[in-house]
Parts: structure tokens; sequence; C-alpha cells
């Protein structure tokens, strides 16, 4: 098995919010004591509403937030416990593919100047003209050709699925290991989403990347995992709800959660789209951060909830090879609920 | 090949009242770079009591279509040709006055940014009370139990809700009021701009799920446009597929989604993958969207279209009507479908 590249343990993160009229500050905390492991050349999957915390977990791993507490650990080091050039290192090795290219970019500077400057800052290019080439190079490896057509356009000038092409060759530029894609296909049209997909996986077969590919559509999440192999992570109100091995999780879901966003997940076929209900949920809205329920958070809005759901807290329990936050787990897996 | 006019008299059996018809519908926008050109001689027909989804991508026309129904218009926008026929009335002939009945008492709209459509200093009971005011309507208690019915119908409390303010709501709850705002004049026509894009999985199902039900129970036209083809599989009667600017296939529902005909509403259908199905033949749609500012010539479509021939790069072409409330604009759809 390869090596571990990135891992988190007990990893949380709160958020100082202050009230506008007088009164304490308040914390909601938005990743919630978070165990993952992502091994070289291997994909985790990272699902979950609006709120879940799914960002800030990426985030924290790239030494972009500081947790509140816990840990991040890259190639078995903590990222905060780094020297000042260890972590330069660490920081050229991991990058991030944001959910909209258009404020990624800075808007008054060609796309060669936003390429080359990280390749001129880290060294890797020695002048402009090495870094032009090298420009080149990278735009024709994610499909712009030809490179000379982009490299002196402004990011207006180009529709999405360009940018975001672009926006890949930059964090592919400085050859890191660890690419975290914070929802990077949400934003583009449905025709280009999968190329985008295809291509990242593409580059991951060539440079031997991990992603932490962060989205909440489960359609993708399957087309992902199912093309590039890894692990699927459910996340709900900050915290891991589920965790395994590939599409399964979504084809066969064990937490109550999880089963819902299949439930809800759209369908491209009106017969089957329709016999489907209303999901189950006690209420439909998610609870805000700054009023989580006691017990399982999931609680107030599962439809299988107990007295118990209410009070305890779940533990991870380990059903078959996945990691399941729910009293219930097994009956889940059974069949029974 | 027969033209849209021509078989609209052959075809007048059908019996099924149209309340909306767009005809030759072509809208430009004043851009820097030159004339963007939004809608295409667009045809359109909406039938009395169905919800027509229409689908398209980002730039496909869709969200000017909506506005241009309501003549909302924009600064730059330019509209080069064609009419909106409404219950046979010409939209844009239409004097101030006419215009002001029409919107929202014939044709109401939910916009994409539903979630910012209230206003922030009013509560929800004085958004009812001053729209009913603004169509002449000031018996405020009859409002009132109208709209109380209304977000009963789309599961919300009245009772609270109505007093509320929109930053006291979450944003599926927000989209509820703003529909049944949408609802409060029983318009015969309830566009919907996007209305599920900006919220979340599950309250976009639960979303969905209740305009199904309004529209039962209501028996009210609607338009939902979105550009996720999968939502419109749960809600639309019928479903037209946009196209730079152009419709390309419409057609009833279960057609589109079981026997597509055009070789972009079949290659959208495969591009995205949902939670069922064989997930190893989803595939992306190769090359990029037309540019608006400079379309490719004869068939939008070409350049990405794998059955292209010299035709279809060169001539334009017609939407031709084949069925039953189905039309297709494709030089090749017979060839590839093998009728």
């Amino acid at each position: 098995m390869s090596e571990v590249l990135v891992e988190t343990k007990n990893l949380v993160k709160e958020f100082k919010i202050r009230r506008r009229f007088g009164g304490g500050d308040r914390f909601i905390r938005a990743v919630d004591n978070v165990s993952i492991t992502l091994r070289e050349g291997e994909n985790l999957a990272l699902v979950g509403e609006s709120g879940s915390g799914k960002s800030t977990l990426g985030r924290l791993t790239l030494g972009l937030l500081r947790p509140t507490s816990g840990n991040v650990f890259y190639m078995g080091k903590d990222i905060w416990k780094m020297t000042k050039e260890e972590f330069r290192e660490f920081r050229r090795n991991a990058q991030i593919i944001h959910q909209d290219p258009y404020s990624s970019f800075n808007p008054v500077k060609t796309i060669f100047y936003s390429l080359s400057t990280p390749l001129l800052h880290h060294k890797i290019a020695r002048n402009k003209r090495e870094a032009y080439h090298m420009v080149a190079d990278l735009l024709r490896r994610v499909g712009l050709e030809p490179p000379s057509d982009f490299m002196n356009r402004y990011p207006s000038r180009m529709s999405g699925g360009q940018l975001q092409r672009i926006a890949i060759a930059r964090a592919i530029s400085l050859r890191p290991k660890y690419i975290v894609a914070d929802e990077a296909v949400s934003m583009l049209d449905a025709s280009l989403r999968l190329g985008i997909i295809d291509l990242l996986l593409d580059l991951q077969k060539e440079y031997g990347l991990s992603y932490l590919f962060i989205t909440h559509d489960l359609g993708i999440t399957r087309y992902f995992i199912h093309k590039g192999g890894g692990k699927v992570a459910v996340m709900y109100l900050g915290s891991l709800v589920e965790l395994g091995e590939g599409e399964e999780v979504i084809r066969n879901p064990y937490h109550p959660y999880t089963r819902i966003l299949v439930e809800a997940s759209p369908i491209p076929d009106p017969k089957m789209a329709r016999s489907r209900g209303i999901p189950k949920l006690r209420s439909l809205d998610i609870p805000s951060l700054t009023n989580v329920p006691p017990g399982c958070k999931f609680s107030s809005r599962c439809p299988y909830a107990d007295t118990i759901c209410e009070k305890k807290v779940p533990e991870y329990r380990k059903v078959d090879d996945r990691l399941v936050a729910c009293h219930y787990a097994e009956q889940f897996k059974t069949g029974e609920l | 090949m027969e033209s849209l006019q021509e078989t609209e008299q052959s075809n007048s059996q059908e019996e099924d009242e149209i309340i909306l018809s767009i005809r030759n519908l072509t809208i430009d926008f004043k851009v820097p770079r030159g004339l963007l050109r939004a809608v295409d001689k667009l045809n359109l027909d909406v039938y009395k009591g169905e919800c027509l989804g229409i689908v398209g991508e980002s730039g496909s026309g869709k969200s000017v279509l909506a506005h241009a129904i309501l003549r909302l218009k924009d600064p730059n926008e330019i509209i080069r040709d064609g009419k909106i026929l409404f219950e046979g009335r010409n939209v844009f002939e239409f004097s101030d006055k006419e215009l002001r009945e029409y919107r929202w008492k014939d044709v109401s709209i939910v916009f994409q940014g539903a979630l910012t459509s209230l206003n922030p200093v009013l509560r929800v009971i004085s958004h009812m009370v001053d729209t009913a005011e603004a169509h002449g309507i000031r018996d405020k208690k009859s409002v009132i139990k109208k709209a109380t019915e209304l977000l009963e119908m789309v599961r919300l409390d009245s009772d609270v809700v109505l007093r509320r303010y929109q930053h006291e709501l979450s944003g599926g709850m927000k989209q509820r009021v703003v529909s049944a705002l949408a609802l409060l004049l029983d318009p015969k026509l309830v566009i919907l701009d996007e209305p599920t894009s900006a919220l979340d999985m599950l309250t976009q199902k639960f979303f969905v799920k209740i305009l199904a039900e309004i529209k039962r129970k209501k028996n009210i036209t609607m338009m939902f446009i979105t550009h996720d083809i999968a939502t419109v599989a749960e809600i639309a009667d019928r479903v037209a597929v946009m196209y730079a600017g152009k419709v390309i296939e419409v057609g009833p529902v279960e057609e589109i989604f079981y026997n597509p005909l055009h070789p972009y509403t079949k290659a959208l259908l495969n591009s995205i993958p949902s939670v069922v199905g064989d997930v190893s033949q989803f595939k992306p749609i190769p090359g990029i969207p037309p540019d608006p500012v400079n379309p490719p010539p004869g068939c939008r479509f070409h350049p990405r279209c794998p059955f292209a021939t010299d035709t279809c790069s060169k001539v334009e072409p017609n939407l031709e009507k084949i069925g039953y409330k189905r039309w297709i604009s494709c030089h090749r759809w017979r060839e590839i479908n093998h009728v």
C-alpha cells in the first residue's frame, strides 16, 4: 500500500461569531473532530450539503486555515510544526482548484501572467522565456490548443470551461502531490463537467496526484469514484457521518443521511423520478451551526431517530469496511430500517 | 421539409389550447465585442395546463426568453424580430396599461434570484397586500385569506411566516414564499426561472415535489426553466431543449428522455451522471458551447456533433414538426434514428 500523504486527526475548526447587539461571542464548529486519511495517488470524495464543513476541511488540509484543535499531517509531519522551509515546500505540493474560475484569477492580468508567476516565484522557470515554454506545455496538457491563442487573453474573455482548465493548469504547474478540487465542476455546464473530471483523472495517472474531491453532487461523485477509484466521505454539520470505499457508499448507504441524500438526488428519468416521494425528513431545513441538536446531529431531521439518538452522540461503528456514525448502522445495512 | 407555420394549419386537429405562442423571436444584446444573439429565430408554443420544461446550458438564451415573455427589457437589448402572442394578443404591442395588467395577473415569474427577490424591510404579509393593491385589489382580508391558503399549499405555517421578514426565513422558505406570491393573483401562466438552482439538494427535491402538487391541484400553466435536465424529468409534461438561442427539440417528457432524437439531447442526457443507472455509459460532450457573438454557421451544434456533414456546417436546419407536440431541428434526425 502506498504512503499516507495527508492525514487529519481529530480536527476541529471553530469560527467566532460576533453578536451584533451585545452579549458574548459565540462559536460555531464548522469542522468537528474529523479524522481522514489520503494515500499517495488515491482519491477521497467529500460529499455534503452547503454548510456541512466540506470546504473548511479542504482548506484546513491545505494549511490555509489554522485548526482550533487537532492536527493535519503531510507525509507524516504536522504542518503547523513545520519549519518555514518545510511549510513552503508543503504549500508548493498542496494546491487547490476553486469552484468559480472567474473569481480565482486576477481579472486585469493575462493568462500568461497568472500561470508564469508561480513558476518564476518557485524558481521552476529561470526566466520569462523558459516560463513561456512551460506555460505553453501546460496549456496543451489541459487541452487548450494552440496555446498562443490563450496566453495573452484576459479571464473575462474566456468561457467558464476554458478558464477552469486554466485553473487546473495552474494547480498542476508546480508539480504538486495533493490537490483539493473544491466543487471544481459545479459551476460548469453539464456537458463540460465530465470532460473536466476526465482531465483531472488523466493528470492523476500522469503525475501520481492525490485528490480531495469536494462536491455536493452525488451523480458527479459516482462518476469520479467509478473512474478514478477511492473513498467517499459524507459530512453533516461538520462531522463525518459515513466513510467507505468506492461507489458502494452511494449505491448502498448505511447512514440515514447518506440514504436521504441519495433518494433526493435528481434522476433524469421521468417515471423513476415521479415514483419517488418527498424525502422523509422530520424537518426540511438544515439546522444552523449555532444551534446544533444534542446527541446525533442529524436527529432533528432523521426520520428514524428515537430518544437515544436525541441524547447520545453516536460513535463510529465499523460496518464491513465502512465507518458509520449512527446508532443503528447495522440495521440500515441489513435493511431492517 | 415542412416549416413550422405550414404544419400548424394542417394540424389544427390538435385540440389543446395554445396559451402562449412565440414566433421567430430574435433578440440581440449590445456587448463590448459586438452583438450577442441571445435568442435566434425561436419558435415555441405553450399549451394550456401543461408544465413546459425549458432546458439549456448557460448562454442558451433561456432566461432572456423568460424575460421577453414579460417584456422585461434590458437597456442593451434589441428585439430584432418576431412576436410573442399571449392568448392571441401580441405582447410587444401592449399599451402601458395593458402591460401592467398582463404582468402578474396573466403571467407571473419567479426569478432566478428568488432568494434576494423580497424587500428586506417588508414583512411577507406586506408583500402580499402590496402586490394585490398594485393590481387594484383593495380587499385586504380576502388577500390575506388567499395568501394564507397559498402558503399552506407550499407547506409553510402562514401564521408565522406572514409576520416574518426575509432575513428570518431560510433559503427554501424564501423560495416558497416567492412562489406563493407569484400565484397570488391566479395567473394563467407562471414562469419559473431556475427556481431550484440556489437551493440545497434536499430543499430542491422538496420544492419540486410541491410545485408538481400545486400544478396538479390548480391546473395552472407553468414554464420551468432550468439548466438541470434531471429536475425537469420530475415536473415537466413537455420539454423544450435550447441550444445557442434556438429550440432544437421539443416533445412530451417521456419522449425526450426515453427517445431523444436530436444528437445534442442525446449527448446531454449521456453527460449527466446520476445515482442510478450504469455509470460507465456517461460521457462528456466534446468541444465547447458556441460563442453567441460569433456562432458557427449552419447548425449551431455541428462542431460538436458526431453526425455532422457538410450540409450541417452550411445550412441551418428548420424546426420541423414530426409528431404530436413534437418538433426537431436536425438535418439528419431520420438517418441517425433509423426512421
